[in-house]
């Protein structure tokens, strides 16, 4: 399993500053994001933020990453919400 | 590739007061130049039907910052045959009604190009920068705002 620590965003920072989720071993960010989808529906079904992951981006320090993009080992990341920024 | 001008961005909770201002403008001087445009953007005391007393903004610093350059290198792109300095900073934390947000200082030889390129910045910052606010209301409500999702953006994206 890999440790993949998600810092929060915007709305997602209704949860807290992050989120902690064990991912299957060479998983990819699509993975991660069905998987924090189910994370957050579980503990708050009537939630605004499980439907939220859909229309948002994961990213690493530097970039925003696809879907496809592997996650091999243990890594923070970052989720990136709608943006409305000036 | 045309070399751009100064650029300058930033992301902090530093105000974006009278003296920052002022320091905006001094630092875009060129004596090649012969227009200087300043645009704030200012916490507004309604939106949506809503009366606001603040917005708190949010931001992930080091991408944003990375997405300001780019907007200000795209900026200098289109400018042909100038030389602009570009200026990009935006305020994080708590702002009260009145408060600058955002402010855009661009310096240029004739003033076309330095309202075009403002424009730009302001426009492209609104769909591309990782920044989110959340409005709190007269009320006692508050809540983060709807915005623009990041899918399909090209900032460094890998496959």
């Amino acid at each position: 399993m890999i440790e993949v620590k998600i810092k929060c965003f915007g709305a997602f920072r209704n949860l807290g500053s992050e989120i902690t989720l064990n991912l299957a071993s060479e998983s990819n960010v699509g993975a991660l994001r069905t998987l924090l989808s189910q994370f957050l529906k579980s503990q708050n079904p009537h939630g605004m933020e499980a439907g939220l992951v859909a229309d948002s981006v994961f990213a690493d320090e530097t970039q925003i990453l696809s879907d496809e993009s592997r996650i091999s080992e243990n890594v923070t990341l970052n989720i990136l919400p709608p943006v409305c920024g000036g | 590739m045309k070399t751009p001008g100064r650029i300058f961005v930033k992301v902090s909770e530093e105000s974006i007061d009278s003296n920052r201002v002022q320091a905006l403008l001094t630092s875009i001087a060129n004596p090649t130049h012969g227009a200087s445009v300043l645009f704030l953007g200012i916490v507004r005391n309604f939106h949506d039907g809503r009366d606001v007393l603040a917005v708190s903004y949010d931001a992930h610093q080091a991408l944003c910052e990375k997405v300001f350059e780019e907007i200000c290198q795209e900026a200098a792109q289109k400018a042909v045959d100038e030389d602009l300095d570009l200026i990009l900073v935006h305020r994080t934390g708590k702002l009260t009604v009145g408060e600058a947000s955002v402010g855009i200082a661009v310096g240029s030889r004739h003033r076309e190009a330095a309202f075009e390129a403002s424009r730009y910045m302001i426009e492209q910052l609104k769909i591309r920068a990782p920044i989110w606010k959340k409005e709190h209301y007269v009320d006692g409500e508050s809540q983060w705002l709807k915005g623009v999702p990041l899918k399909g953006m090209s900032l460094g994206s890998r496959g």
